[in-house]
């Protein structure tokens, strides 16, 4: 009987040691190595079902050195129950990967803002990320957390949702975690702050290709050239510089380079370069899984088949010399 | 009660009284055949208690100094598991045959105290106190999935201490040791489950899977699997009462593996 222990518990080894040498298992391996352990203690399970009430003890460990044997107690019983439990609960568990694996999708999504992407392969479902935050510990420059307001398309109801870290969006089965985020130095936004003669502000966030073609403004700012001066060390920030052309229709009225904080004012209009915003590209898991659940009540199971198997061994052995 | 600053510098001088109040214990704990022998023996359990009330202060300062469990970091999962060695030990102090044992924690926690002196000392930078990366900032489940699993590796380590100290002795005494070993295994396998659970769900509420092959979790299985292995050996063969405590110390070795060299990926933080 312990060979089937032995074997499977070596399994489980040698998808430890998989693992640890990959850092990943292939989804075939996958398959075969979670079916093995699986199938063994299957069998375990089943003739341990079958010949438990014969036995005088649950878990065996030391040899009480006692040959007679006698019917099962209530401490013995525990322990039968309490190995079956985790036996039980290993194969519930592993039940669990292998319905995870065959039954589960996982994409992974990386949307820069203003991006929208297909979910799942599902052509009605999409994910759009309208914007992203970063939030910091006060006074330092290490993230406290990442959110990110994202438009969802799913089932024909379109939602508006934050994802942040360890709070994902949950819809039906499906589920879209924020994994990770970067900030791309090749795509980004001028921040523009324009003074009206009568005291109103109004403030402006366009790609450097962009051009500001307001009403309320009565010129139009254009970009020609757009650059960041990296020649600063580190830790000053590097300086952004813009060149823009204000013009009327068919006129060009003044043509200027502002390195941001620095502004230009024209017949009371005063227009601020504030300096840029980094886009981000933030990187989405969406998920469909339900093995989670069976993995749960395996571990559960498990648990408590330990628990039961040490309060048999508490009762049984520990404390005494005989054993 | 205390500004971060004071209480980061108060953890030096402690260190150095931890290890004191440690090493006298050990040394108390091993007294010469003489007739004051179990008053020496005591004597080494008081300045042991002595030496748990401070470290768990030195923690409290830490908690009150980073905001967070001491479970980040090299440093802080030290300081951590040196305490949940010598706390396992003092709380079942009581079972027969577990006092010897004063020693392998006194001795854990004396040299884990000695390496983070010199943490301090030559490699300062690891034990400033430092803000834990977002994706364990925002969960609730990291102290959940650590606190177990720190306190496992200190039943296992006693678990060790009596299966090495069963390969040796008279045949007599050889079965209470692997008695006192098996007592120390099984918590240590509930709380090791537990934690790998628990981790399992921190896993899926961070990224979705609630099992990702990284380095420290395959070999955490490994070693699940090695314990495992040593609570199901056994019964009544011979080869299995002497494969017990092998497997045992098999588990531990993997232990302090996936301790010092496994920190990639999701633990690089450690």
């Amino acid at each position: 009987m312990g060979i089937f222990v032995l074997l499977s518990l070596l399994s489980l080894i040698l998808i430890g040691l998989t693992g640890f040498i990959k850092s990943f298992a292939r989804p075939p391996l996958i398959y075969v190595i979670l079916g093995m352990p699986g199938v063994l203690l299957l069998a375990f399970f089943i003739i341990r079902l079958i010949r438990g009430p014969l036995r005088d003890q649950g878990w065996g460990i030391i040899d009480t050195g006692i040959k007679k044997k006698h019917p099962l107690r209530w401490h013995g019983l525990l322990g039968y129950i309490g190995g079956g439990l985790a036996l039980l609960g290993l194969l519930v568990i592993l039940t669990g990967a292998g319905w995870g694996h065959i039954f589960g999708a996982k994409q992974t999504l990386t949307l820069t803002e203003g991006e929208t992407r297909q979910l799942l392969s599902n052509p009605d479902d999409s994910l759009h990320l309208y914007k992203f935050c970063p939030t910091f510990y006060p006074q330092s420059r290490s993230a406290n957390d990442y959110k990110a307001l994202v438009i969802t398309l799913l089932d024909s109801v379109f939602t508006w949702d934050t994802v942040s870290l360890n709070s994902p969006i949950k819809i039906g089965n499906r589920r879209i975690y924020l994994a990770d985020c970067a900030m791309s130095k090749d795509s980004l936004y001028l921040l523009f702050r324009l003074v009206l003669p009568w005291g109103d502000t109004i403030p402006y966030e366009f790609p450097p290709e962009g051009v500001i073609d307001d009403p309320r403004f009565p010129l139009i700012v254009s970009f020609e050239k757009f650059h960041i001066d990296r020649t600063q060390l580190w830790p000053e920030p590097e300086v952004p510089e813009v060149s823009i052309n204000l013009m009327l229709p068919g006129e060009l009225l003044l043509s200027e380079r502002l390195r941001a904080p620095d502004s230009v004012s024209l017949e009371d209009y005063t227009l601020f370069f504030d300096g840029i915003r980094m886009r981000p590209t933030v990187t989405f898991i969406c998920l469909k899984d339900d093995s989670w659940i069976i993995a749960a009540a395996g571990g559960a199971l498990l648990i408590m088949g330990l628990i039961l198997g040490f309060i048999s061994q508490a009762v049984l052995r520990f404390g005494r010399q005989d054993v | 009660m205390f500004d971060p600053l004071t209480a980061f510098t108060l953890e030096r001088p402690l260190l150095i009284i931890l290890s004191t109040l440690y090493g006298l214990a050990l040394v108390f704990y091993c007294p010469p055949a003489i007739k004051a022998k179990r008053a020496i023996k005591i004597t080494g359990l008081a300045l042991h208690i002595a030496a748990l009330l401070i470290h768990s202060f030195l923690l409290f300062l830490r908690l009150s100094s980073t905001g967070h469990a001491p479970f980040a970091g090299l440093y802080e999962t030290l300081l951590s598991i040196s305490w949940s060695t010598s706390f396992v030990f003092l709380v079942l102090s009581w079972k027969r045959g577990a006092f010897g044992y004063g020693r392998g924690a006194a001795l854990v926690s004396w040299a884990i105290i000695l390496a983070c002196i010199i943490l301090h000392v030559f490699a300062y930078e690891k034990v400033v106190p430092r803000y834990l990366p977002p994706i364990l900032h925002t969960s609730t489940w990291f102290e959940l999935h650590t606190a177990p699993a720190l306190l496992a590796y200190a039943f296992f380590t006693l678990a060790f201490f009596a299966a090495l100290t069963s390969l040796g002795g008279k045949n007599e005494t050889r079965p209470v040791r692997r008695s006192v070993a098996s007592f120390y295994l099984w918590p240590g396998m509930i709380l090791f489950t537990a934690s790998l659970g628990l981790g399992g769900a921190a896993s899926r509420l961070a990224c979705g899977s609630w099992w990702m092959w990284n380095p420290k979790s395959a070999f955490s299985l490994l070693t699940w699997g090695l314990f495992f292995l040593a609570l199901v050996s056994g019964g009544k063969k011979r080869w299995a009462k002497s494969a017990f405590p092998w497997l045992v110390m098999a588990g531990f070795a993997a232990i302090i593996f996936t301790f010092f060299f496994t920190n990639k990926g999701l633990h690089d933080f450690l």
